[in-house]
């Protein structure tokens, strides 16, 4: 079988058979356990408004819009502010975010995965990485994976304690309540730049992305 | 002159030499501003020297315990409800992919950018077989339309100015008015994102490649910048990975460690837009997401690379940052290389994946100027391991007979300096009686260098014929 | 007690360009030492970066046997410099005699500018107020993370230093790549040649003659470029001999 075939001959290379029960011992403490992470200086904050500031730098570096909002209750209204008249026809949602209140804000939503002609979606990231200025977001029953993907305009929203310094701690925080099926970070709108080393935005995922950066945690 | 001794190996050299005469290739070649954004990207990055020696130590830990973190990796796999392929070779990696599709009675197959689904063929592969592959990468597409391989390993349709691009959509999206103005990236941009739409919701199958594989819980990530990557395995219903055994690393921190020099390395980016960690099918109360998740491990001369110096090369995480440093890539893109992966990292891993003989000239076509080894971002001696294989080369006789002439009648005589020293006496003498003007255009055993130069001829007497006539014994 | 210095001609030099190694010799001996040329042929990379190993090794013995015995080595050239410094060792890693005696050998050798200007101090002789541009070499720069050296006795000499606008890599000579890869190389050439030749230099200079060729070579077959010669020349006082291709 090819599985031994492979095995035999990383090990025939390698001049050894199977791993020692040691050795395999230490491997799988390896894969238990993270070694302490090299974290430059980027991924290393004073505080959390130091924190914060270079996330929101970095996101919007990234060709992100950033909207800061108090609380909870004011999203809708910001998101509909936002986009304006694309925010008419149907909207895309996140379940998890089903229980604001988007009729009031004159937003009609579709909770569920992304369906086709829904100019935008709103959905509810699981972290922020304020190294990379990265959303993080991480699929499950309420946070539908397509959404993230489909729509020409991706509105992500973040509690600002959900901000973390380094990918390591964001890849922490997805996976917190056990590992999620799929784990995205997002930085900006899609590009290309494989015509002519050209820089487009907007190649086949959203061509907008807008964070919502909620609560006022570290100014 | 020709037939000199020196003359170097065929086909890739041919290849080189159209390529340095095709205006439009050099003109591509022109726009290359990878290294400087590199550059940028990695001053800004004070630690990078520590970051860069941990990644080669990540790997090589890896490699060197590499059967039991591929053991892990398949059952964290199949414990979260996917499948594991272990292919040898491309025919057998081609084979699972096939069976997958027709298991899931795919017609058609989305991919996203993979080297190693170039490596074994499988778009040619898919197609005889009747499943139709629509690349969504762009840069993809654009070559799956001209029908060539890629030309760099990041960044695969450089190679193709904007008009080239507009010609081929023209010729092939033939629904669109005729005279549609494509005259700009966006336009281009845009036509080509409205007609790969259609296609992730139709697709039975989507294919992708990996950047890296997590042992401790058997999942594929992937980078991009243009989403296609996860359009094409979000909405498939089966989702394949396809990937060479070396991708893999323990755990998901240690991914981290690599996506710090990864993107900077390829692109100048701190990060790429889009990084997914995609582990199994769809859970059960997931709302969307692939019903099924395959990965096919690939060989392919990988393991052969793994018993001396070589192994090293299997460290590479394919950010491309030695082909922009290279001057010979520099002055003729990939295609000359004949095989998928161009560039220093191809000089050394074709030869283990084609086999030495029918790659016998990519590790000679080296200046070994260093800079490959000094930007790669897990420090992988690249000039060394070309000649580790040059010596391979050597020793089985591949490398032409006229060379090997050359270099034994050159070795016997360094190795008799007095006999050396008569040599060099005559060569000065024959070259000054030749030269006008101070050099040659022309000289016997110097076909090679005289096309392109003169050859400056020696100012006087060699320089121990000199120091002897002035009395002295060397 | 002047420390004895064996001198590795270099087997470029020793068939194109004399006055290099004689030039070598006596900004050596102005540094107080005694300048010895043992008997030689090559440093054997002609061997080692063609797959042939064995024959490298041999050579390579012969140049340990012949230069071991001195206080330093001095190689007019960084690749060959680089060639006993980097890879000695390594050829002879396993070998229990050799392989001690290349590592001695390898800690006591240095490239000319890198004797010059960090282990014997030199104040060369006032020259032409010229302005120089420097063609690094690849195994200068890489190998021997040299480069400043150069510049430092240049400087010393009174010769105006310019610099290239961005950091070429390569000058495409590449040992016998050159030959193996001739439109490669003198295409590679071509780019070094532009951007030394637009720095309006009066003048290239480098530490290794077989960049130094290839561009001489390539400027000549191109018709036009400014002179082109080594650095040793250059210390040495006004040259004599015509730059290089040139009469
Ligand atoms: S060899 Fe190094 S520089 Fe080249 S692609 Fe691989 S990782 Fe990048």
């Amino acid at each position: 079988m090819s599985r031994e075939a492979i095995l035999g001959r990383i090990r025939a290379q390698l001049k050894r058979g199977p791993l020692e029960p040691a050795q395999a011992a230490a491997c799988d403490r390896r894969l238990a356990a993270a070694p302490a992470a090299l974290l430059p200086r980027m991924a290393q904050f004073a505080d959390r408004q130091a924190l914060t500031a270079a996330f929101c730098q970095r996101l919007t570096a990234g060709g992100a819009e950033l909207r800061r909002v108090t609380a909870w209750p004011a999203v809708p209204a910001t998101v509909a502010a936002m986009l304006g008249p694309a925010g008419r026809p149907a909207l895309g949602l996140a379940p998890a975010l089903a229980m604001l209140d988007w009729a009031a804000a004159g937003l009609t939503v579709v909770p569920g995965p992304a369906r086709p002609a829904q100019p935008a979606a709103i959905t509810k990231a699981v972290a922020g990485i304020a190294e990379t200025g990265s959303v993080v977001l991480a699929s499950g029953p309420e946070t539908p994976v397509t959404l993230n993907f489909l729509p020409d305009i991706h509105v992500v929203c973040l509690e600002a304690a959900a901000l973390v310094a380094s990918l390591e701690d964001g890849f922490g925080a997805a996976r917190a309540g056990g590992l999620p099926r799929s784990i995205t970070l997002i930085g900006g709108p899609s590009r290309t730049a494989d015509i002519e080393q050209r820089m487009v935005m907007g190649a086949h995922g959203p061509r907008r992305l807008v964070v919502l950066l909620v609560g006022d945690h570290g100014g | 002159m020709t037939g000199s001794i020196a003359d170097g190996p065929a086909d890739f050299r041919r290849a080189a030499v159209a390529a340095l005469a095709d205006p439009a290739l050099q003109q591509a070649l022109g726009r290359n501003g990878f290294a400087q954004r590199r550059a940028q990207a990695i001053a800004a990055l004070p630690e990078y020297p520590e970051l860069r020696a941990a990644a080669a130590a990540l790997k090589d830990h890896v490699l060197d315990h590499l059967d039991h973190y591929l053991e892990r990796f398949a059952a964290a796999v199949e414990a979260a409800g996917g499948v594991v392929h272990w292919c040898d070779d491309a025919e057998s990696a081609v084979a699972a992919v096939l069976g997958v599709a027709r298991a899931c009675g795919a017609r058609t197959a989305t991919k996203g950018k993979s080297m190693a689904g170039e490596e074994i063929g499988l778009n040619a592969a898919l197609e005889a077989a009747g499943i139709r592959p629509i690349e969504t990468d762009l840069g993809e597409y654009i070559i799956q339309l001209a029908h060539e391989p890629p030309s760099h390993i990041i960044a695969p349709a450089s190679h193709k100015s904007m008009a080239d691009v507009a010609g081929l959509f023209r010729a092939h999206h033939r629904d669109r008015p005729a005279e549609r103005p494509l005259d700009q990236a966006e336009i281009l941009v845009d036509e080509a994102r409205t007609i790969l739409r259609p296609a992730y919701g139709v697709a039975g199958l989507g294919i992708t490649g990996a950047n890296f594989l997590i042992a401790e819980s058997g999942s594929a990530v992937i980078v991009t910048n243009e989403g296609n990557g996860d359009l094409t395995q979000a909405l498939a219903p089966v989702h394949l990975v396809v990937a060479g055994i070396e991708k893999l690393v323990p755990r998901l921190e240690d991914a981290a460690l690599l996506l710090r020099l990864l993107a900077r390395s390829a692109t100048g980016q701190d990060l790429t837009v889009y990084t997914t960690v995609a582990s199994g099918p769809r859970r059960h109360a997931d709302p969307d997401g692939p019903a099924a998740f395959h990965v096919v491990l690939i060989d392919n001369g990988r393991t052969a690379l793994m018993g001396d110096a070589r192994k090293a090369m299997l460290r590479c995480i394919r950010c491309g940052a030695c082909l922009n440093h290279c001057p010979v890539y520099g002055q003729i893109g990939g295609h000359p290389y004949g095989a998928t992966y161009g560039g220093p990292m191809g000089q050394v891993l074709t030869p283990a994946l084609a086999g030495l003989g029918a790659a016998r000239d990519l590790p000679q076509a080296s200046t070994f100027c260093g800079r490959c080894a000094e930007v790669c971002p897990v420090a992988i001696p690249l000039p060394d391991l070309m000649r580790h294989w040059r010596d391979e080369i050597h020793q089985q006789a591949l490398d032409p007979p006229r060379h090997r002439l050359a270099l034994a009648l050159w070795l016997w005589l360094a190795r008799r300096p007095r006999f050396y020293r008569l040599a060099v006496r005559a060569a000065s003498f024959g070259l000054r009686a030749l030269a006008r003007g101070g050099c040659l255009t022309a000289a016997p055993f110097a076909g090679g260098w005289t096309r392109g130069r003169v050859l400056p001829a020696p100012t006087g007497p060699s320089f121990f014929t000199q120091y002897r006539s002035g009395g002295n014994e060397p | 007690m002047a420390p004895r210095v064996g001198l590795l001609v270099t087997c470029l030099v020793d068939l194109f360009r004399p006055e290099v190694a004689f030039a070598a010799m006596r900004l050596v001996t102005a540094t107080g030492a005694t300048v010895v040329v043992p008997r030689q042929s090559c440093c054997g990379q002609p061997a080692y970066n063609n797959g042939d190993r064995m024959g490298a090794c041999l050579i390579a013995r012969q140049v340990v046997a012949a230069f071991e015995g001195f206080d330093h080595v001095v190689v007019p050239s960084g690749s060959c410099a680089g060639m006993v410094t980097h890879h000695y060792p390594r050829l002879f890693q396993d070998d229990a005699e050799f392989g001690p005696r290349a590592r001695r050998l390898a800690a006591r050798c240095f490239e000319l500018t890198q004797y010059l200007a960090d282990v014997a101090p030199l104040q060369p002789p006032a020259g032409p107020p010229v302005t120089v541009v420097c063609h690094e070499s690849c195994s200068g720069l890489r190998e021997l993370g040299i480069g400043r050296q150069a510049r430092t006795l240049l400087a010393r000499a009174g010769a105006t230093v310019v610099e290239i606008a961005a950091p070429e890599p390569c000058c495409g000579f590449g040992g016998t790549f050159c030959v193996k890869f001739p439109e490669l190389s003198a295409a590679i050439a071509d780019r070094t040649c532009r951007s030394l030749a637009a720095t309006g230099a009066d003048l290239v200079v480098g530490a290794d003659l077989g960049c130094l060729l290839n561009i001489a070579g390539r400027f000549g077959h191109l018709g036009g470029g400014p002179p082109v010669r080594h650095i040793a020349e250059l210390l040495d006082g006004p040259p004599t001999a015509p730059p290089i291709g040139r009469s």
